[in-house]
């Protein structure tokens, strides 16, 4: 038992401080993958549970990235808050973190999105400083 | 329910705006017939204060807010004056399910073919000449286009062509009419079917077009199953648009109503054929 103690202990510290913020995203009800992603859809970090992004997945969040932000741009010049795309089984939720990188959250529909937009905010600007 | 009114004395049909009635009818007390397209409707006016709009077209009828929300999106309405004598008149009340002092709320009719109320005029709306009226509940704009037409404003004389078949109009007003929602509109990738709300249609048109193509085009590589839903959060608020039907709506909403309640909104819509 504290073998298994001393490895997790082991685990948190080996674990970079990024994947750690992560984490308290991914230990949230049905929340399958928490993604920091550039615009142009390369991975910078990410943390999955039962869920795999292929490069088709990754494409697809970057198109959706670009053309939020130039539909924003054209309704109101105004920057994006928030993306929130929802299919039958699951939602994404797309939060920018600075200029060129964002926050992707994947939960099953059941998720509780409060809990998770609470976590985005109040998580945000800790995630911007190991940029 | 207009062919049990009183026939009234014909003034003469014309072709005005609709703000012309309001500001013609002062001392009249009576109805108005309209008339738009193979639909018909009419306006019931005690010296100048509008105590009912009603409209009907086929299975749809509009009453209060929605159907007056109709005429005013036409710059040119047919109508037809008809003056009421005081027993005319209260006999029209009667039939319209008004009380006799013609300010209160009118019963909903029974055959509206849905479960859903639309808004009416409250007493305090109607206490007021209609321009006062329209600016007192921020009316809104409803532009309900044809397949191949728009409406055009400078067409003088000739009633604007609609399409009634489609979406089902009391359902849309009931969802303007929920806190929080600026305008609201159907479209499909040809044309937008109906819009209506604080909000121009074109532009509106061209952002919900373009919201549906992204949709489109990344549904298919992210296989998280089919589409429901996307909404763009900005600093003034929300865009969303979704499926409905054959077509897809979409959602302008204040920054106060948060996604649990579009979310509410939409399944309800696409579940049931309503808001909640």
């Amino acid at each position: 038992m504290r073998d298994t103690d001393e490895y997790y202990t082991s685990m948190k510290q080996e674990m970079p401080m990024l994947k750690k913020i992560l984490n308290k995203f991914l230990i949230l009800h049905e929340v399958r993958g928490v993604i920091v992603v550039r615009e142009n859809g390369e991975i910078i970090e990410n943390i999955k549970s039962g869920i795999e992004f292929d490069d088709n997945f990754m494409n697809a969040v970057s198109t959706l990235m670009q053309d939020s932000k130039a539909i924003a741009d054209n309704f109101s010049n105004a920057p994006i808050s928030m993306v929130f795309m929802e299919f039958s089984e699951y939602f994404l939720l797309l939060g920018p973190l600075t200029e060129k990188f964002f926050l992707l959250i994947i939960a099953q529909n059941t998720a509780n999105i409060g809990q998770i937009t609470y976590e985005i905010k109040k998580n945000t600007e800790e995630i911007v400083s190991l940029l | 329910m207009i062919e049990r009114l009183p026939e009234g004395k014909s003034l003469g049909w014309m072709q005005a705006p609709p703000t012309w009635i309001s500001s013609h009818t002062v001392r009249f007390i009576g109805i108005v017939r309209v008339v738009i397209q193979d639909g018909e409707g009419f306006i019931l006016i005690k010296k100048g204060k509008p105590i009912l709009h009603y409209f009907k077209h086929g299975a749809i009828e509009l009453k209060g807010h929605s159907a007056l929300d109709y005429f005013n999106s036409h710059p040119i309405l047919e109508f037809n004056l008809c003056k009421y004598t005081t027993e005319e008149f209260t006999y029209a009340l009667k039939v319209c399910n008004i009380e006799d002092q013609g300010l209160e709320i009118p019963k909903e009719p029974e055959n509206y073919g849905h479960s859903i109320s639309v808004k009416t005029p409250t007493p305090s709306d109607m206490d007021t000449d209609l321009p006062e009226h329209t600016q007192k509940i921020g009316i809104s704009e409803t532009v309900i286009f044809s397949q191949d037409e728009l409406p055009k404003e400078s067409s003088p004389v000739v009633p604007q062509p609609v399409v009634f078949d489609e979406p089902d109009l009391k359902i849309i007003s009931q969802i303007k009419n929920l806190n929080g929602i600026v305008a609201i509109s159907v479209f499909n990738v040809k044309r937008n079917v109906i819009m209506m709300g604080d909000a121009d249609s074109e532009p509106l048109l061209k952002i919900a077009r373009t919201m549906l193509a992204t949709a489109e085009k990344t549904t298919p590589q992210l296989k998280c199953g089919s589409f429901v839903h996307l909404t763009l959060q900005i600093p003034e608020g929300n865009i969303i648009i979704a499926p409905y039907r054959d077509n897809h709506i979409c959602l302008l909403t204040t920054r106060t109503i948060n996604i649990g309640h579009i979310r509410r909104i939409l399944r309800d819509l696409q579940q049931n054929g309503a808001p909640p």
